[in-house]
């Protein structure tokens, strides 16, 4: 039995049909990254899974029980947004200890994960005291906190220059290889998810579904700028031109192993 | 940053005080007393402890319709504000509340429920509950769902969500409502005392009225006055820095 299996029958928006018939599941420990067209429904899809959003028709399963009526569910969670969503009113620290109960464990689970980040000098400091970078660094430090089971990560690197991306985006693999959380990572940016995850998820136009499950064939720690993700994706154009437009003729190919 | 502010405010004061005392000495009749005079009767009120006794009557009662205006004009506002229907089937009398002078509300309150404490508390609450239902609304039409959509992402605990990702967003228009709130209810309350009750700083006030007593009159209304300030100072204002200091960093 997959940990996580999502079935979205239908997701509409008013008349428009956002998403249909959009299939797949993962295992615990994967990472899965979710490529599309922008406006097609990523994030719609996301919210769907974290519960934020229940009206569709479909299901979506953890361990085989809907996963909003699991009973791990508050525990096995965590969200990255577009923008941090830090509480302006509340510091570094307050923020992550937010999601955690207010035990004095969890208080130092709290700092470790902020020092963890880079983050061990501003515990005490005010989200608009702190740069862009910073401020994600605080909210990737508060989505390991609940110690996830399925991670949510909606474009969560979107707008950051390049040096500071890749520093959060090795800061995230590292804290995956440790506490091991499935991951949907949401992005439009094919480098970026040929350089983070196991899986990639190719989305059609709306209304979306899964047009391609591709396993990545790269061995870990790969380079975002490097030649090796530059010369797949060439390949991946090669093979399907008008992948990234989300108007793949070809039916869903399952796992397509290059 | 606060402190900076002192100097003008007191500056401020004495002036207003110096203009009074010139304006009485030319005028130099009984119907303006000088502000020596005032503080004197003022002293003396309170050495007799009638002077206490009324002022603390007095702010019992604007601390409970206090209390009672904003803790029911905040949950309403909170409704109205979240809820589009509620706020269309309330608006008609919110509109009627905010309009209704306080005059008639006092005086019904009094007929319905008799010249009692109760009566009296209620007519206040009431003039004050719909000011803070407006303002209040204003603030809960202002929450961020971004904000809120983190809170159920993780699964909060109600009351964790409420007080660390809700309430914070209400502040600056609750603290708006609070300091407005102070100042219209105790002016309310000495109407009410001065109709139907037999204590407290408006049924003095009414008594040296008949006597036509303008210097007890003053003594009464400045002590008021400066127990406000103080309310002003030592609470409200520190309050708010607190609450907004993040906004400063």
């Amino acid at each position: 039995m997959p940990d996580l299996d999502v079935r979205i029958d239908e997701k509409r928006f008013g008349e428009a049909v956002i998403l249909r018939d959009l299939t797949f599941s993962a295992q615990r420990g994967e990472f899965l990254a979710l490529v599309g067209p922008s406006g097609v429904g990523k994030s719609t899809l996301l919210h769907l899974i974290a519960g934020l959003d229940t009206h569709f028709d479909g299901s979506v399963h953890w361990h085989g029980t809907p996963l909003h009526h699991h009973p791990q569910a508050p525990k096995s969670l965590g969200m990255m947004f577009q923008e941090p969503r830090l509480m302006p009113w509340l510091s570094a620290l307050d923020n992550v200890r937010l999601v955690l109960s207010g035990t004095e464990a969890e208080g130092d689970r709290a700092r470790m994960l902020l020092q963890e980040v880079g983050l061990g000098h501003a515990l005490d400091a005010w989200p608009n005291q702190l740069s862009g970078g910073m401020q994600r660094r605080v909210a990737l430090a508060r989505a390991f906190a609940v110690a996830p089971r399925l991670l949510l990560m909606d474009e969560p690197f979107v707008s950051l220059d390049m040096p500071t991306g890749n520093r959060l985006r090795e800061s995230l693999l590292e804290l995956w290889r440790r506490d091991r959380p499935l991951v949907l990572f949401v992005t439009h940016d094919l480098r970026e998810a040929l350089a983070l995850a196991d899986r990639v998820l190719f989305m059609s136009e709306p209304p979306a579904r899964i047009i391609l499950d591709y396993v990545v064939p790269l061995e870990r720690p790969r380079q975002l700028e490097g030649t090796a993700i530059a010369k797949l994706q060439e390949q991946l154009f090669a093979h399907h031109p008008d992948l990234l437009s989300g108007a793949l003729d070809a039916p869903s190919e399952s796992r397509d192993k290059p | 940053m606060r402190s900076r502010h002192w100097p003008l405010r007191g500056a401020s004061l004495l002036g207003l005080i110096l203009l009074w005392a010139i304006a009485a000495l030319i005028a130099s009749t009984p119907m303006l007393p000088a502000p020596h005079q005032v503080l004197a009767s003022a002293w003396q009120h309170s050495l007799s402890g009638e002077l206490p006794y009324h002022l603390s009557t007095t702010l019992a009662r604007v601390l409970v319709s206090f209390l009672l205006a904003m803790g029911i004009g905040t949950a309403v506002g909170i409704a109205m504000g979240r809820y589009r229907q509620l706020d269309i089937a309330l608006d008609g009398a919110l509109v009627l509340g905010l309009n209704i002078p306080a005059l008639v509300t006092i005086i019904l309150c009094y007929i319905w429920f008799g010249l009692t404490e109760v009566a009296a508390v209620i007519a206040v609450s009431l003039n004050k509950i719909p000011t803070v239902v407006v303002t209040v609304r204003e603030g809960a039409r202002a929450v961020d769902p971004r904000l809120l959509a983190v809170a159920q992402a993780y699964r909060l605990p109600p009351w964790r969500k409420l007080w660390r990702v809700y309430l914070p967003q209400l502040y600056p228009y609750l603290m708006a409502a609070a300091r407005g709130g102070l100042a219209l209810i105790w002016k309310i309350v000495l109407v009410v005392e001065l109709l139907g009750r037999s204590n407290g700083v408006g049924f003095q006030l009414y008594s040296y009225y008949q006597f036509f007593d303008i210097t007890s009159i003053l003594a009464y209304t400045l002590t008021f006055a400066a127990v406000v300030l103080l309310v002003e100072a030592l609470i409200m204002r520190p309050l708010e820095n607190r609450l907004t200091r993040w906004r400063n960093a």
